[in-house]
This record gives structure tokens, C-alpha cells and sequence, in this order.
């Protein structure tokens, strides 16, 4: 019995230390908020953009880049209307040398308001002219969104795939003009 | 194996095991808060903003226009060739169209450091006005605009100006009075 007792203590030691290290290696990922592992992230003035692997096969060197979808628009056409439109000026992203598999956009208010397939593409371009007008909203009443002199305030995601499963992700917010009856 | 050396093998045991427990604690405080301080990621430092020196620029917009597409509606559209403002090295948050005092489109920054818009995502009903509404006998209202943008320093910069439309008015039905 006495001589199990050191092999005991060095073992029971060894998976103390070793649930540790692993609590400790858990605690330094991020997780996404569809369930896959934050690589890495930037958070300013309200927008967020990440790029995100699935659980258990995060590369070192992501290639997906950061999704580029620069002047989120919400324009008010006609006052008489309670009637606005989101755009973008372009959404862009790049996996080159992986594929580009798919692109969303979600309103959050609203679910998937479009998705773009890649077609054998490293890359995904989409202009502000593919949407012609955009994606109609109600502008909302003044104050309706929180900012005293706008309307409503929409919030939205962007999603990017490529053929690695690797995703990238920007979340943000529109504020529209308000519409006075 | 005798009993001292046994005695010393357990404590030699227990120091490695309270040895390794301490680096892993201590490991995992420091990575605790290297995480809170790397997520999200700080923006880039950016230089002190001296006052006479601002880093945005004035707000480049061409070609205020305003356009009659449909005579007999009374309905112009204003629209600018596009609009232009750079804040770089700071980001741009919003860009901000306004109509006669009345908020017509806000542009929201996303980690960009210049704002473009084309003249596609700027097209705003007005109205055209019946002939001299704005001070000019052959031409119709004459509305007023600002376009603001501000940038993440807090700096701003405003364009004010105004576009006169041609003239039209709806085309009024006349319908003969019938008696009974």
C-alpha cells in the first residue's frame, strides 16, 4: 500500500495541474456569438467586426479578412412616406487562397434580407448598385430609436464564409431619419 | 527504499504539485487580464488634435442639383454628384444630409477613415414649387441643405447651402359639374 502512495500523489497532482491548464487554455478563447472561437476582434464607437473559426479547428493564420462595409446608409427618398432605405456603399471581403462560399445581411429586426454565393471566387465585391434602392425600413418617429432627432435605429450583421469554414462577421447599427406625419 | 527517502520523495511531491498549481494560477490571472485589455482591440493611437489644425477635412460636394424627372408630378429630386470627407488617420462616424431643417440621410461610419458617397444612394423627393415660389419668376423653391460629418475626435464639419428647382406643380383635373 505504501508503495502506491507516491505514484497515487504524483498522479492526482499531474491532473490538478493539468485541469488548470486546460480551465486556462479554455479561458483564453472568445467565443462568437454563434458558438465558434473569436481569432480576433475590434470593437469602436458602437460597431463590432470578428473573425471567427469553428470550435476545434482555428488556424493560427486566418486568411478570411475582416469584412469591408464602409458608409452604412438609411435615406429618407420622400417626406411624405414613412418609407427608408439601407445601403451600403459596397461589402467586401477576401479568403484568397480559399473560396468565398457565402455573404448574408441581417437586419436584425428582421432576419436575412440577402445572401451572395460565391462562384469558384477568392474574393466577394458587392457594390451599393446591386441593392438598387436598398432594403426599405419604416424611418420610424422622431425619438423612436433613441437619438431625440432621428427615427429608428436598426441594428444589422454581415456574415462572410469561405471554404475553410472560417467566418467573418461585422455588427453594427443604422439610424434613420424620422418621419413626421 | 527507506523511510527518509520516501518522506522526502512525498515532499518533493507535493512542492512540485503546489509548484505547478502557482504557475498555472498565476499564468491564468495574467492572461485574464491581458484579455480584458486586448478585447476588443484599442484603436491605433492617433495624434493630439492641435486647435487651427483640425484632421477633418471640409466636406467636398459637388454639383447641388435639383432635378424635375416627371413634369405635371410637382415632385424634383436633389442630388449631389457625391459627397467626400476624410478624418485619416481618424474614422469617419457619420455624415448627415439635411432638407430644409428636415433629416434626410445619415451615413454611419464603419472603421473607415473617409466617407464616399455616390450619387445613387442620394436622391431626395422635394418639392419643385410653382414658378418664382423661390425669388426667380422662371424657376421654382429654392431649398435650403447641410451636410454635417463628425469623426471619432469629435471634430465636425458642415457644408451649408441651397438649390433653386424648376418649376412644377402637379397637373390639377378639371371635371365638368354635371346637374342632375
Amino acid at each position: 500500500m505504501r508503495k502506491l502512495f507516491i505514484p497515487f500523489m504524483f498522479a492526482f497532482l499531474l491532473l490538478i495541474a493539468l485541469f488548470g491548464a486546460l480551465r486556462v487554455a479554455r479561458g483564453q478563447t472568445l467565443i462568437g456569438q454563434g458558438g465558434e472561437i473569436v481569432l480576433n476582434s475590434e470593437t469602436q464607437d458602437g460597431n463590432t467586426r470578428q473573425v471567427t473559426a469553428p470550435e476545434g479547428s482555428a488556424p493560427d493564420q486566418p486568411l478570411i479578412g475582416f469584412i469591408d462595409s464602409p458608409t452604412a446608409a438609411c435615406v429618407q427618398p420622400d417626406t411624405t412616406k414613412d418609407e427608408c432605405f439601407i445601403n451600403w456603399y459596397y461589402m467586401s471581403v477576401s479568403a484568397d487562397p480559399n473560396y468565398m462560399i457565402t455573404m448574408t445581411v441581417t437586419l436584425n429586426d428582421f432576419g436575412f434580407v440577402a445572401r451572395y454565393h460565391g462562384f469558384f471566387q477568392t474574393s466577394m465585391y458587392v457594390p451599393y448598385n446591386m441593392n438598387p434602392q436598398g432594403y426599405r425600413v419604416a424611418c420610424g418617429v422622431p425619438g423612436s430609436g433613441g437619438l431625440p432627432d432621428w427615427g429608428n435605429t436598426y441594428g444589422y450583421t454581415i456574415r462572410a464564409r469561405d471554404s475553410a469554414g472560417l467566418g467573418s462577421a461585422n455588427y453594427g447599427t443604422v439610424y434613420c431619419p424620422p418621419y413626421t406625419p | 527504499m527507506s523511510l527518509p527517502l520516501r518522506i522526502s520523495l512525498i515532499f518533493m511531491a507535493i512542492l512540485a504539485g503546489l509548484l505547478m498549481a502557482w504557475g498555472v494560477v498565476s499564468a491564468a490571472s495574467g492572461m485574464q487580464t491581458e484579455l480584458v485589455l486586448s478585447t476588443p482591440t484599442p484603436l491605433p493611437d492617433q495624434p493630439a488634435v492641435e486647435s487651427g489644425s483640425p484632421e477633418i477635412s471640409i466636406i467636398e460636394s459637388p454639383t447641388a442639383s435639383c432635378v424635375l424627372a416627371r413634369a405635371n408630378t410637382g415632385i424634383c429630386f436633389m442630388t449631389w454628384s457625391y459627397l467626400y470627407a476624410t478624418a485619416d488617420p481618424s474614422y469617419i462616424i457619420t455624415m448627415t444630409v439635411q432638407i430644409d431643417d428636415q433629416a434626410r440621410a445619415r451615413y454611419s461610419g464603419f472603421f473607415q477613415t473617409s466617407m464616399y458617397v455616390p450619387s445613387e444612394m442620394l436622391a431626395f423627393h422635394v418639392d419643385c414649387g410653382a414658378p418664382g415660389s423661390g425669388g426667380d419668376p422662371n424657376l421654382g423653391m429654392n431649398h435650403s441643405y447641410t451636410i454635417r460629418a463628425r469623426d471619432s475626435d469629435g471634430l465636425g464639419t458642415a457644408n451649408y447651402g441651397s438649390a433653386i428647382c424648376p418649376a412644377d406643380e402637379p397637373r390639377r383635373i378639371y371635371l365638368p359639374m354635371l346637374q342632375k
